[in-house]
């Protein structure tokens, strides 16, 4: 292996020197470092998270993951690993794909320990290091999911999550095999937002699995999804009467695919607007109601038959 | 479970109120989670101890009663060439269909495995719905009680709201929620939503009393407490109780009762109309056997085996695998349970307004002879609005 970024076994080996470092000598202060004005948001296909940085405690740690995420050394790094109530943690940019460019990659460089009192804790930023060797952190870091005591003083912690929990908590619970995620959890991009002001006035996205592969075609599959469902909807009402009962049924099952295909493409992004989400919470029902008449209607049944026939 | 029912006034005789007894009836059709909720309310203090012991019983009917009536629906529809031929869609289109939503989840577990388990949840509550307005409808007319329009529009916007409220209550949370290991997302709505139906449903719930009052007291007789019951039982399942995860475990059990005693009711009646089997205990106690082994080793395959053998196969792990799996069987029941209560035979008496008594007592079918369904059942009648 080129690099071994492996936070567990290293703080496994060194769990009795960090019980040493009791936390009850912290300095209360401490614990509530001051945070830079800038923040990192991670716009993730998950979600976005803002983070924030301590510049008193990890003073070198801060301006390098600024540096780094202006220059988009972050864009495209994935959440590689996964341990449910231990820590998610992004890969190294150096080893992205597509590879850094030549001003990314002139921007890492490794880093000084800057250990403190402050403890691991959940959302607790922590940069990652090879086994063994303090100073070599570069640019794969933790976002805690849990407590872990072990790893206070033995590992850099420069920040917070400041914003997206739901994201992490997304994160935490999708699915894996092992500690890798089965579908990349990608960092599409990392950006510096300069002060609390600006971060104010930006549009968050919530946890959501969030295609964005679709791009510009998400209108057209939008249109070409509400024009199918109208072309069911049209030959469920024409079936029975004027058309065989098996032409409802599909339009039926026309209907069913494209509003599978708009609910997966619209409720990642419920939150965005109160509409949507009452449009989906409204639409879904009727979508149900439509399916209880699959089948239902026979060749030639005409008008309901209201009178009980006796048994033959 | 949708029960199709007709709107005209049942020719005389009256049919039993009960499928087997009263004490039975009442337990199956909502009284026993009743006082299940009331005995794990006075233990736990509704929720405040999630306990193991709840969980393990829960599990263990959920093998019993869970898993068969979902095999329940499918024995009923694949049983004969005859009933497979009257959906043919259902039986032949729907399962692929389905395999395919299943394939295309696991291939993109975050991206469409969500939305697939999301819909199925939802579905779901929407059908244990439908189920307690049919159950309704079958106990008022097995009392007498004529629905009109109005009726049924209050009575399905009572059983619906409580679906209603429950889902606005869930979906109000930011974040996600997770089904195994497949998270999902909510439709995050505003607070209002909630509300509104909050006061939808209690609206709907106060004009149906009404109703029943009116006609109680224009037929000077008090309606059977039953027929009240699965809407009763609705309420404490998706309102009052959810909120209990102890008791919240046993809800599918309790919905797959209300299930299963319509559906042995009506295959045991079945089987002995189209083969002119003599009533005898023998005959319910044999054939309620081989039924209950049947979709017992069916459900089991569906719940158990094939996630356990998809999971392995693919190495995507069982929280992955059985979340998709559960939703594909499930949104299949859901298609086929829509229309097996349709399915027409017309030498089958009604077995939806039998009772135990015609099938273990010769002549009794002849003493009190139940009113029929129509051969023709068009499709909406009798189901919820």
């Amino acid at each position: 292996m080129r690099k071994t970024l492996l936070l567990l076994l290293a703080a496994l080996g060194c769990a009795a020197g960090a019980a040493a470092q009791e936390p009850a000598t912290q300095d209360a202060a401490a614990e509530s470092p001051r945070v830079a004005r800038e923040r990192i948001v991670l716009r993730t296909n998950v979600g976005d998270m803002v983070l924030a940085l301590y510049p008193e405690v990890a003073p070198r740690h801060t301006e390098q993951l600024l540096k780094l995420a202006r220059v988009g050394a972050y864009d495209g790094v994935n959440f590689f690993r996964v341990e449910s109530s231990f820590v998610a943690q992004l890969s190294d940019a150096r080893y992205k794909e597509p590879a850094p460019s030549p001003e990314q990659a002139a921007a890492i460089h490794p880093l000084p320990a800057e250990f403190s009192g402050l403890r691991h804790r959940r959302g607790t930023l922590s940069m990652a290091r090879h086994d063994g060797r303090p100073d070599t952190g570069e640019t794969s870091f933790s976002i805690l999911l849990g407590d872990a005591p072990h790893l206070d003083g033995q590992y850099t912690v420069f920040g917070h999550l400041e914003n997206g929990a739901d994201v992490l908590d997304l994160i935490e619970r999708a699915a894996r095999r092992g500690n890798r995620p089965v579908m990349p959890l990608v960092v599409r991009r990392a950006e510096v937002v300069e002060s609390p002001e600006a971060l104010a006035a930006l549009s968050l996205r919530r946890a959501g699995f969030y295609d964005e592969g679709v791009g510009s075609l998400g209108r057209y599959l939008t249109w070409g999804a509400l024009a199918a469902i109208l072309c069911g909807l049209l030959l469920f009402a024409l079936s029975g009467r004027r058309a065989p009962v098996a032409v409802g049924s599909a339009g039926l099952l026309l209907v069913l695919v494209s509003a599978f295909g708009l609910f997966s493409a619209y409720v990642p992004r419920a939150g965005s607007s109160q509409w949507l989400g009452f449009a989906l919470f409204m639409g879904v029902p009727v979508l149900f109601k439509l399916m209880n008449r699959f089948e239902g209607r026979r060749v030639g049944a005409g008008r309901p038959s209201t009178s009980a026939r006796p048994a033959a | 479970m949708k029960i199709p029912l007709f709107n005209a006034a049942p020719a005389s005789p009256t049919p039993h109120l009960y499928f087997v007894s009263p004490l039975v009836d009442f337990a199956c059709i909502g009284g026993a989670s009743i006082l299940t909720f009331a005995a794990l309310a006075a233990v736990y203090q509704a929720g405040a101890v999630q306990a193991t012991w709840v969980w393990t019983a829960a599990a263990v009917l959920t093998w019993v009663c869970n898993y068969p009536h979902f095999a329940a629906t499918c024995h009923r529809l694949y049983q004969s060439k005859e009933n497979v031929s009257q959906y043919p869609f259902t039986a032949f289109v729907v399962p692929p269909l389905i395999v395919a939503g299943m394939a295309a989840s696991f291939a993109q577990p975050n991206t469409v495995a969500p939305y697939f388990v999301k819909l199925f949840l939802l579905w779901s509550g929407y059908h244990y719905s439908g189920q307690s307005v049919g159950i309704t409808l079958v106990y008022a007319r097995r009392a007498g009680f004529s629905l009109g329009r109005l009726e049924r529009l209050a009575l399905s916007g009572f059983v619906f709201g409580t679906y209603f409220l429950s889902v606005a209550r869930s979906e109000t949370a930011p974040g996600t929620y997770a089904y195994y290991g497949i998270s999902y997302p909510t439709f995050r709505l505003p607070q209002y939503v909630a509300i509104l139906a909050g006061y939808g449903m209690w609206m709907c719930g106060a004009l149906f009393l009404l109703f029943v009052v009116y006609w109680c007291a224009s037929n000077r007789r008090v309606l059977p407490p039953i027929v009240l019951l699965p809407a009763a039982a609705q309420l404490l399942w998706f309102v009052v109780g959810s909120g209990d995860p102890n008791f919240n475990a046993f809800v599918p059990f309790f919905h797959s009762l209300q299930y299963m005693l319509i559906a042995w009711s009506m295959h045991l009646k079945e089987r002995m109309d189209t083969r002119g089997i003599e009533p005898s205990r023998r005959y319910v106690a044999g054939e309620s056997l081989r039924w209950g082994a049947i979709i017992v080793c069916v459900g089991g395959f569906l719940f158990w085996m094939l996630p356990h053998t998809l999971a392995s196969s693919t190495g995507f792990g069982y929280q992955l695998a059985a979340p998709i799996v559960l939703a594909g069987v499930q949104i299949h029941h859901f298609f086929v349970d829509g229309v097996i209560w349709k399915l027409k035979n017309p030498r089958v008496s009604s077995p939806l307004l039998m009772n135990i008594e015609q099938l273990v007592r010769p002549g009794a079918a002849h003493a009190r002879r139940p009113v029929t369904l129509p051969v023709e059942t068009p499709a909406g009648v009798g189901q919820p609005a």
